[in-house]
This record gives C-alpha cells, structure tokens and sequence, in this order.
C-alpha cells in the first residue's frame, strides 16, 4: 500500500489529537471544581442578598451579626444545619427519604452544565445545551415526589403531590418558549442563542424579538423554583412546610440549596436566553477595538462576559426576590388553571407567530 | 463542535481524506468521531460523577456529630401540630392530582418532536413547517377536547 506524505502528516496529527482529548477529559476536573466553588459563593451571596432585600421592604434591619454586614449569614446557616440531629420518620421509607433531596440537588446542578459565560467559557458546549437543561429540570420532581410520599405524613405527601404538579404543569409553557427563542437563534446552543443577539447590540436582544416570552419565561420560571407567587407548597399556613416537613438537619439544608440554585439557574437562563448573555450591549461599538495586545485581551474579555452576565442575572434575582416579598400567594386551583389553561395557549399561538415571521423572511 | 473543526485545519484535510478511504481509514474516521463526541460529553460524565458526590456527601457529615441515645417516639411520629398523627400517612390522595401527569404526557412529546422541527427552518421550507403544523392541530384538538371536558378543572 502507498501512503503518501499528506496522509503520513493527517494520521500523525490525528494521533495527537486523540491524546490530547484523553487528557482533556482528566484536566476538565479543574473547571468543574471551579464552577462549584463559584456556585457556592453566588448561593452564599443569594441568600444573603435576600434577606437583606426581604429586610428593606419590610422596613427592618437584616443579617447583622454573622461577619461583616451579615455576609456570612448563610455559613453560619449550613454549619448549624450540618451539626443537626438526622432525624428519619418511623415507618417511613428510609432510603427514598435520604435520596429525595439529593436527586433534586443533583439535577439543578447539572444545568450548570450548559450555561456560557463567555465564547468558549462554558463547560459544554453541546449543540443541544437549552434542551438538555429543559430534559434535566423535568428530574427535580422525582426528587420532590420522593421526598412526599417517603415521610410517611399526610401533608407532606400532599405537598409532594402539589409539587410535582406544580412543576410539570409549568413546565411546557417553558418549553415552548425556549423553543420559540432556538426558532429565531436556528440553534439549541446555548453559545450561539448568545452570539445570535451580539449584532445590534442593546438592540438585538431577545427580550425585543419575544416580549411576550420574557414575561411567560420569568412566570414560568418562578413557578419552576416554587417562589411566590407560587410557593403554596411551603404555605405555613397550610402544609407547614410541604414535602420539606420531616426533614431536619444537612437535608433540609439541601431542599434550602436547591430553592436557590434553581433561582440562580433561572435567571441565568434568562440572561443568556432574553437579556444577551455576555454581549456588552452599547450597539455598534466595539469595546476591544483600542486594545492591541492580544493575551491581555483574552483575560479582558473573560472577565467582562462573567461580569456582564452575572450583573444581568442578578438583576434578574432582584426581581424575583422583590416579587416574593410583594406579592400574595395564589391557590392551586388558580395555579394549574394559569398553567393549563391561560400560558399553554399562549406558548402555542407564540410558537405560531415566530415560525410564520420566520417563514415569511426565508 | 464549529470551532474545534475550524481551528484544526488537519482535521479538515483528514475528514476529505477518508472520504475516498478503505477500511482501515474508516475506522480511524470512526475512531475521530468518537474521540470528538468524547470530547463534548466528557465534562458531563465527570460531571456527573462529582455533583452526587456534591449532594451525598453532606448526608454523611452530620454522623460523627450526632448522638444516638435520645430518639423517643414522638421525635420520630409524623407531625401533625402538635397532636398524634391520625391514620395512616399513605391514605388515599385527592383524585385529581392523577389527571395531572397523564395530561402532561400528552404535550411532553409534542414540544420534544418540534425542537428538531424548530432548530433549522431554513433547511426544511415550508413544505416541513406545514408537516408540523398539522402535527399540533391534531394535538390542539386534543387539548381542546380535553378543556371543555374540565378534565384540568378543580385543582
């Protein structure tokens, strides 16, 4: 057989690439770890933020006395809890008792997955991230159902029951409207429904392109994360604390972690799917044009997209945590009916429009 | 996956090169897409290693803390405000949370079959947007039918 030079030299680049994907898989531990640490210290500060915002519109003072200004608020919170007697109901079942909380926890983290903070500082870039985030978020009420039904208590399976409700009802009218933004992007990457708003600027957002969705999104989302308006599963009044009742200790700590990852996680999404994720959005400029050196460029550049992104994330937590303290709590009736019946139709007739709007410009 | 063909101009003139290969060559051309698919899902598998890790490993923590000798039965009975739990905790649960899921299952599949749908519009025209079209009118009267039977009234 006759192998000639340029194939000599594809086979001998192709080795070493192969090489260097194995030891891609080893060094991507690092960015992994990174994300969780920096997912730590964002829960930290959500926590944080909301009592402090919780305690502005209630006209009080908030965290004070663990650490400075009360950042530490939320250590103080999880050591307590992480030094608190595990207590496991009676004649309920132990093993789904202990895996409910993880399995929730599990599948808000890994849509962290897909979230781009910058052109290539994502930790996937699959070609199908919004989808695998939606596929993902559909587990969380696996986990709330087993939390329910194993505390052997009336309420807390009623609570597990209206969650799981809760989050699957809502959870098609967030579909539909992520579909309608992968529509107009032509591309279920996360990076690119990023790069699809970067051309206009301030003006090429999606949130302009879909208006209706953002509101649908943001309703959607906060009933996703069970926060008021929606929070009937943990109405004091009624269920006590829902399917969280019977959990004491680390485990209660992690139904705690996952409210608030799940918060960020949405609202992170909205930013990359609505609000033009990492695109500094004053149109028609571009900010790196008086810059020459390319390296320093290159930390720049990181640093502005993971600024950019999350101040626009937090403005979206802002607006949940305001929303929770203002607003009162709907029944479930009026919940599922929202659902069911007023967003549904709405995410179908706006799927519709966008695909007729995108067939009349082809 | 763009970006990592375009920054490797080998890889390329590789994939041109075993278009018109034997079999040895396609199986390196095999060994490439699975080397590239690896490359994308690898952070998902150690991924998906570390965050149980995350979750479980809190559960154990409290362990060395705690102490064994102060359950008594009404720390361990269900709450119930303050009274003894009556009945039994798994008694029958409000029907209507039943239709709930199976109304669910319906428009599950029908939004994952248009993400393949939604994504290139340019590429399928309008002869495949009709198709779909016609795919959630027969779904929408189904819906239909089901909201003016109340079958998601009521809670």
């Amino acid at each position: 057989m006759i192998i000639d030079s340029v194939e000599v030299e594809t086979i001998n680049s192709f080795s070493k690439l192969e090489l260097l994907k194995e030891v891609y898989g080893l060094i991507s531990i690092l960015p992994i770890l990174t994300l969780l640490l920096g997912i730590t210290i964002e829960v930290l500060v959500i926590v944080w933020l909301e009592r402090e915002i919780s305690a502005s519109i209630q006209q009080r003072i908030g965290p004070e006395y663990a650490g400075p200004l009360g950042l530490l608020q939320a250590i103080a919170d999880g050591t307590k809890l992480l030094l608190k007697e595990d207590i496991l109901p009676s004649r309920g079942d132990i093993s789904l008792f202990s895996i409910g909380p993880s399995i929730a926890v599990i599948s808000v983290l890994l849509s962290f997955l897909v979230i781009p903070l910058g052109y290539h500082f994502v930790l996937a870039d699959l070609s199908i991230g919004v989808f695998l985030w939606i596929a993902i978020s559909s587990i969380a009420p696996i986990g709330l159902l087993m939390a329910g039904y194993s505390s052997n208590n009336k309420y807390s399976f009623s609570g597990g029951l209206r969650a799981a409700a809760q989050s699957i009802s809502y959870e098609i009218p967030l579909t539909f409207f992520v579909l309608a933004i992968s529509l107009l992007s032509n591309s279920s990457s996360t990076v690119d429904i990023v790069e699809a708003q970067s051309k206009y600027g301030f003006f090429g957002w999606n949130i302009w392109r879909q208006p209706i969705g953002f509101l649908v999104f943001l309703i959607s989302s906060l009933a996703e994360c069970e926060r008021l308006p929606f929070d009937l599963l943990e109405a004091e009044e009624e269920l006590v604390a829902g399917y969280q009742t019977e959990y004491s200790g680390i485990k209660y700590g992690l139904f705690y972690l996952v409210s608030y990852l799940n918060l960020l996680v949405s609202s992170l999404f909205v930013t990359v799917l609505y609000l033009g994720g990492w695109n500094l959005s004053i149109p028609y400029i571009s900010f790196f044009d008086f810059f020459q050196m390319n390296k320093a460029v290159g930390i720049l550049e990181m640093t502005m997209g993971i600024f950019i992104t999350l101040t626009k994330a937090y403005l979206f937590l802002f607006i949940s945590i305001t929303i929770r303290w203002t607003l009162p709590r709907m029944r479930m009736d009026q919940l599922l009916n929202l659902g069911w019946k007023f967003l549904l139709p709405i995410s179908l007739g706006n799927l519709l429009l966008t695909t007729s709007s995108q067939l009349v410009s082809l | 996956m763009k970006s990592f063909s375009g920054s490797n101009p080998h890889l390329s003139v590789f994939f041109s090169v075993c278009r018109s290969a034997s079999k040895e060559r396609r199986e390196e051309s095999e060994r490439t897409k699975w080397a590239l698919v690896m490359s994308e899902f690898a952070p998902i598998c150690i991924y998906l290693v570390i965050s149980p890790l995350v979750s479980l490993i809190p559960l154990g923590v409290p362990f060395p803390f705690a102490s064994n000798s102060s359950t008594y039965p009404e720390k361990l009975s269900a709450y119930e405000c303050g009274s003894d739990p009556s009945g039994d905790g798994r008694s029958r649960f409000d029907i209507r949370f039943y239709p709930v899921p199976i109304l669910f299952i319906i428009p599950d599949p029908e939004v994952t079959f248009s993400f393949p749908w939604a994504v290139p519009p340019n590429k399928i025209d309008l002869f495949g947007s009709w198709s779909m079209m016609a795919f959630l009118l027969i779904l929408m009267i189904g819906s239909l039918y089901e909201w003016k039977r109340g079958a998601s009234d009521r809670e």
